[in-house]
């Protein structure tokens, strides 16, 4: 896949994962890879903008194997963020399709013509 | 390449990054490989899932700071286009309540000028209607007087004559007096105006200054803070607060100058 396509949905994909519950790093990064092929080590970056941006939130939770984990954590401003990412992915979406519909059913009928 | 040679590699390239942020971003790689040793995997395999550690350092210093800026700026935008609606239409507001609030303080006095310059018409109205019957009547006695001395001699007709010029000088004695008086206060009253005016405008001009200079001293402080934040420390919020600030000086600066109280043209 086309890995600029892939990189403008990432953050949909992070933030829409996050939402239901929170979760720390490595659990994201599988639960991203499982819907688009992606790099694991450019989420970690990903994450660490949205939390600058204040769309994160993280804390600390002790773990009952290893050191403690970062949990993120969704905020409101990040809820925000993700519906209005969610509306664009849409909208475009739909014209996107709608247009390669469009040119589908032209070339169809350019070539019944011919 | 094991663990803590990918994390030395690593931490060489995000050297320009806070000790802080390095540490983050390191421990939560750390810890992924860390994960997927414990799912089955080599150190190696889980390494090689990262690809090239100098694009990967690419990436997260692009995440760090370009596209953080790109957005930032965005939303600066949009802050900066929703807050100059808001303010105006705030500003719209206060303007008519300020009005709202003027016209009714300034209702009163206006009642009293009104009242005032229909007071002052009527005196005028009555001493000019008195000087016209004073005239009459003094050319009356005139004759009057003038036919008496006919009828009964000349040391009458003096002495009446001198009562009225005495009655006439007490008359005029008093005019001018009032009409000094009226003037002295005229000319106190004006003495008064201009102090207040020349302490009103001191206050204003010692507010409008303090804020002028203030605003200079953030200036000062904003093209420092600039310079330094080009240099690359992280000065970006200081930065847009000294701006805040130069900018909020200079409005306060010219609002105070509105309060300048000037003199009329027509007032003299």
């Amino acid at each position: 896949m086309n890995p600029q396509l892939k990189k403008g949905v990432l953050e949909l994909i992070v933030l829409e994962s996050v939402r239901k519950r929170d979760m720390y790093g490595y659990e994201l990064v599988e639960e991203v890879s499982k819907v688009i092929d992606v790099n694991e080590g450019t989420i970690y970056p990903l994450l660490k903008r949205l939390t600058n941006e204040h769309y994160f939130e993280t804390y600390l939770r002790e773990s009952t194997e290893g050191p403690p984990r970062k949990y993120y954590h969704l905020t409101a401003a990040g809820i925000l963020y993700r519906d209005s990412l969610e509306a664009e992915w849409m909208q475009l979406m739909e014209r996107v399709s709608a247009f390669l519909q469009k040119q589908n059913g032209g070339e169809d009928e350019s070539t019944g013509v011919y | 390449m094991n663990r803590q040679e990918f994390i030395d590699q690593l931490r060489e390239y995000l050297k320009v990054l806070q000790d802080e942020e390095q540490e983050d971003i390191l421990a939560e790689y750390s810890q992924h490989i860390e994960m997927k040793m414990k799912n089955g995997l080599s150190e190696e395999e889980a390494i090689r899932d990262f690809g090239q550690v100098k694009e990967l350092a690419a990436e997260i210093l692009e995440a760090y700071h370009v596209s953080e800026a790109l957005q930032r700026k965005s939303f600066l935008g949009a802050a900066a286009s929703w807050l100059g609606a808001k303010a105006a239409f705030v500003g719209r507001g206060i303007r008519k309540a300020c009005r709202f609030i003027w016209k009714q303080i300034c209702r009163p006095f206006a009642l009293i000028g009104r009242k005032g310059s229909e007071l002052a018409e009527r005196l005028r109205e009555k001493r000019a209607f008195r000087q016209t019957m004073l005239e009459g009547g003094a050319v009356g006695f005139a004759g009057a007087a003038d036919r008496l001395g006919e009828a009964s001699g000349v040391g009458q007709d003096d002495q009446l004559r001198i009562e009225g010029g005495v009655r006439m000088g007490k008359r005029s004695i008093f005019e001018r007096t009032q009409d000094g008086l009226g003037r002295l206060f005229g000319f106190c009253f004006r003495l008064f105006v201009a102090c207040c005016r020349l302490a009103w405008n001191g206050a204003v001009i010692c507010g409008a200054g303090f804020f002028g200079l203030m605003g200079l001293f953030f200036l000062f402080c904003f093209g420092t803070l600039v310079v330094l934040w080009i240099q690359g420390y992280p000065l970006a919020g200081l930065v847009c607060g000294c701006l805040g600030a130069v900018l909020c000086c200079a409005a306060l600066t010219l609002f105070g100058g509105t309060f300048f109280w000037r003199k009329k043209r027509g007032d003299r």
